[in-house]
């Protein structure tokens, strides 16, 4: 019962988030007894890389707490959709942030809001269109794959959001989203979309909603562009968005001095200064060839309880100056890789009283249409990932 | 949310002409003009929007050289079908400025002529000598072209922070800081911005849009405490976005000189016990949205005349009460911290950090990456972390059978954001 209510304290039967860098975190459920494989009952640890944690040590505590360990801490942190998504457990190619938000802000979604979604996959977007929704709106999710909706709907239970949510385990293109009439927006992650378009006008309400489309390859971004054209449908935008993160830190690097700065007794002393300044350069370098989230961590680590120092130090160091031969400045850097694309978003509107009739009879005429244009190796061309 | 679906008298609407948006307010009897002065510029009367369905479309009747009724359109249809066929490239093709047989002034004279959209159109088609050898396509992205100049269609929408965030960032990115939609819609998301619990937003020079996102994603319960600098806070997306008293009512304004230092009040840890409203604390969000749902219903059968009349009040406190709610949300701690400022975030932020519960999310904007970075390391020191600086690049998509390709203009930047979490020194 976590997500959705402002607590202060853990209690058992939460999920929390464990904070252990920035690239280490675990979604953990607050059991302090599990079944182990062997069917017996053991106490719920966990490992990390500072020692073994005992889960039930967290019951009581307060959200945001650092939890001692043998040999270091971690901290608990407050579970919010953004979290879980990177902490999930991955039964499908999951929605991260940057286009999760998107499909929310675009889709309209606010409270008390109508919403479906197909497929329901690993329940990523799923929580965030739940907190979304709050207590008075609905979120009807299904998917073709029986365990997943099982998964999903014991996820949903545990985390708060039972009450605002149904499951259903259907194959869209083929049966409908099971409602009519009733939703405010439908979100398709499907990979025949263009199947699924019909059904989802028809959920929508008689007054017009929203619609989106999240296909990973372009083919399936046309083909659901025309089908969505043929439909009546408005606004018709595709989109894509990827989000770069920076590092930030602060940088040496060494400057190569004029050959008119040289000065033999200046030089004697710079060179002894040089050499101090070079053995840092090299564990600074050291440092930035590791990977760089293990070296922020570090630096996190040690500054956490020293900024204060940290700091002084810095301002003790003057940036530029001819006589040093060094430059010290805070940078962003971009990290060697990046997520590099996700999926296509499209979306569109349906217009108030666009009349249903026409939406069969526009359907078949573009999929007669389409079928006669298309050869027949392009429908095993666009593939489900 | 608006409670009725059609469109209303004295409730703000965005009307759209292609691409061009904008918002007014509709009272009965009155024109509205849009567009820059010239061609482009046209005055409507939208008495005959009124009672029809957000969303609709409507057609430009006419009434003198720049006024139009508008009428709903009942059917409408996509396509104009005045391609029927064309060449194969454009080898031949002698851009020489002298295609076109009509001149200037007769275009405009077919224009006031009464001519529809559709016929001035074709008019020209017909008039240009090399439009029959372009290919298909080439055709269609002319008459397309020409249509978006001479079409006399407009769909009127109910306002939304999607149309709202368009809106503004195509009339002057500048006038919102360079907030772009997808910047925007993570501020939300990593906050962590919902129905139920406190929050709390620092805006300045981004017009309300940041608070009025957020109160929509609140509806009717939670608290959201706006934070201004100067006189008064930025409000104008707020205004625009019909909402209704109960919904105004999550929000209370305080000045940033009235924030009290965190010493100034009991520590924040011991909140609990010195809070009054010990018992409100302990519900949790959802207790917390069905009560005030039900206080809500309550009331609004007594007001429900006055907010069918639709016309929202500015605000909705007295100033001294907003500052007394904003207080007192603030000492109870909050769930989640937006700070969206074009001068520099820092003074704000690590005063506005304390309040924050630890354990919960904040998300800072700022148009520039420097002052973020400079932040990062202060924030750090105020016990926050999983710290990410991070900004999005945001491409739009042309999709046309043998012509999609991503769009030829881009936006250059949206803004960066810094998120992360507040955690416990001990």
């Amino acid at each position: 019962m976590s997500f959705s209510s402002c607590k202060k304290l853990i209690e058992v039967g939460d999920t929390v988030i464990l904070y252990i860098s920035v690239t280490h975190l675990y979604a953990i459920e607050v059991k302090p007894k599990i079944i182990n494989k062997n069917g017996f009952e053991i106490d719920n640890v966990f490992q990390t890389r500072y020692g073994c944690l005992t889960v039930a040590d967290l019951v009581g505590k307060p959200f945001g707490s650092k939890i001692i360990l043998p040999k270091g801490w971690v901290h608990v942190l407050y579970p919010t959709p953004e979290l879980w998504t990177v902490t999930l457990p991955h039964r499908t190619q999951i929605l991260y942030t940057p286009d999760i938000s998107m499909v929310i802000t675009q889709l309209e979604i606010g409270p008390g809001s109508f919403v479906c979604e197909a497929g329901t996959g690993s329940g990523s977007l799923s929580h965030a269109l739940l907190r979304a929704i709050g207590p008075t709106g609905k979120l009807h999710t299904c998917d073709f794959h029986k365990e997943r909706v099982q998964v999903a709907l014991d996820e949903f239970t545990r985390h708060g959001f039972g009450d605002r949510v149904t499951v259903s385990h259907r194959d869209v293109c083929v049966e409908g989203l099971g409602v009519e009439g009733v939703a405010d927006a439908v979100f398709l992650d499907l990979p025949k979309p263009w199947e699924a378009l019909p059904h989802a006008v028809s959920a929508i309400k008689t007054d017009g909603g929203r619609i989106c489309s999240f296909s990973p390859c372009i083919e399936q971004v046309c083909r659901a562009c025309e089908t969505m054209s043929a439909l009546g449908l408005r606004e018709i935008t595709t989109m894509e968005c990827l989000a770069r993160e920076f590092q930030v830190k602060y940088i040496n690097l060494p400057v190569i001095p004029d050959s008119k700065d040289v000065d033999l007794e200046a030089d004697k002393k710079t060179e002894k200064f040089k050499k101090i300044k070079l053995d840092n350069e090299v564990t600074d370098n050291a440092e930035m060839s590791a990977e760089f989230s293990t070296t922020d961590e570090m630096l996190g680590e040690e500054t956490s309880n020293e900024n204060h120092e940290a700091k002084s130090t810095v301002s003790a160091r003057p940036n530029l100056s001819k006589k040093y031969k060094e430059v010290k400045f805070l940078s962003g850097i971009t990290n060697l890789k990046m997520p590099g694309h996700t999926g296509y978003l499209t979306f569109a509107t349906v217009p108030p009283g666009l009349r249903r009739s026409i939406i069969a009879r526009n359907c078949a005429e573009v999929e007669d249409k389409l079928s006669e244009d298309a050869s027949p190796s392009d429908e095993s061309e666009v593939q489900a990932l | 949310m608006p409670l009725s679906s059609k469109i209303q008298e004295d409730l703000n609407v965005i009307v759209e002409r292609s691409t061009y948006l904008k918002s007014c307010r509709i009272r009965a009897g009155r024109t509205y003009t849009f567009g820059k002065r010239g061609e482009g510029q046209f005055t409507l009367n939208l008495d005959g929007a009124v009672g029809c369905p957000y969303g609709s479309s409507f057609r430009m009747e006419r009434v003198s050289n720049k006024l139009y009724n508008v009428k709903i359109i009942e059917d409408n249809v996509g396509s104009l079908n005045i391609v029927k066929s064309g060449g194969e490239d454009n080898r031949d093709l002698c851009d020489d400025g002298r295609s076109q047989k009509l001149t200037p002034e007769e275009i405009i004279q077919l224009k006031s002529s009464g001519l529809s959209g559709k016929q001035v159109v074709q008019t020209i088609t017909e008039n240009s000598a090399t439009f029959k050898e372009k290919t298909v396509y080439s055709q269609e992205k002319y008459i397309n072209k020409k249509h978006k100049k001479y079409a006399e269609v407009i769909t009127i929408h109910k306002p939304s922070i999607r149309l709202l965030s368009r809106m503004y960032y195509h009339q002057d990115p500048l006038k919102i800081s360079n907030l772009r939609v997808d910047t925007l819609s993570q501020l939300l998301c990593y906050a962590n911005i919902q129905p139920g619990g406190n929050f709390a937003v620092f805006e300045s020079g981004t017009a309300g849009l940041v608070s009025a996102a957020m109160l929509h994603r609140m509806g009717t319960s939670g608290h959201l405490v706006h934070v201004y600098h100067g006189n008064h806070p930025q409000r104008e997306a707020v205004d625009l976005m019909n909402f209704t008293v109960p919904e105004l009512e999550v929000m209370s304004f305080i000045n940033f000189t009235k924030v009290p230092d965190i010493e100034e009040f009991t520590s924040v840890e011991n909140g609990s016990e010195i809070h009054q409203d010990n018992k409100e604390e302990s519900l949790s969000r959802e207790e917390h949205c069905t009560k005030e749902v039900g206080e809500n219903e309550i009331n609004n059968e007594a007001s429900d005349k006055d907010a069918q009349l639709g016309k929202p009040k500015i605000f909705v406190r007295k100033q001294i009460e907003d500052v007394q709610v904003s207080l007192s949300v603030l000492q109870e701690g909050i769930e989640g911290l937006v700070v969206a400022c074009r001068q520099h975030p820092v003074n704000v932020t690590t005063q506005l950090l304390k309040f924050l519960k630890p354990g919960n999310p904040f998300a800072i904007f700022s148009p520039y990456k420097e002052p973020l970075m400079e932040l990062y390391f202060e924030v750090k020191s105020q016990n926050c972390t999983n710290l990410r600086l991070s900004e999005t690049w945001l491409r739009h998509y042309q999709v046309l059978p043998q012509r999609t390709h991503p769009e030829v203009n881009m936006s250059g930047g949206g803004g960066y954001l810094l998120y992360g979490t507040r955690i416990s020194k001990e």
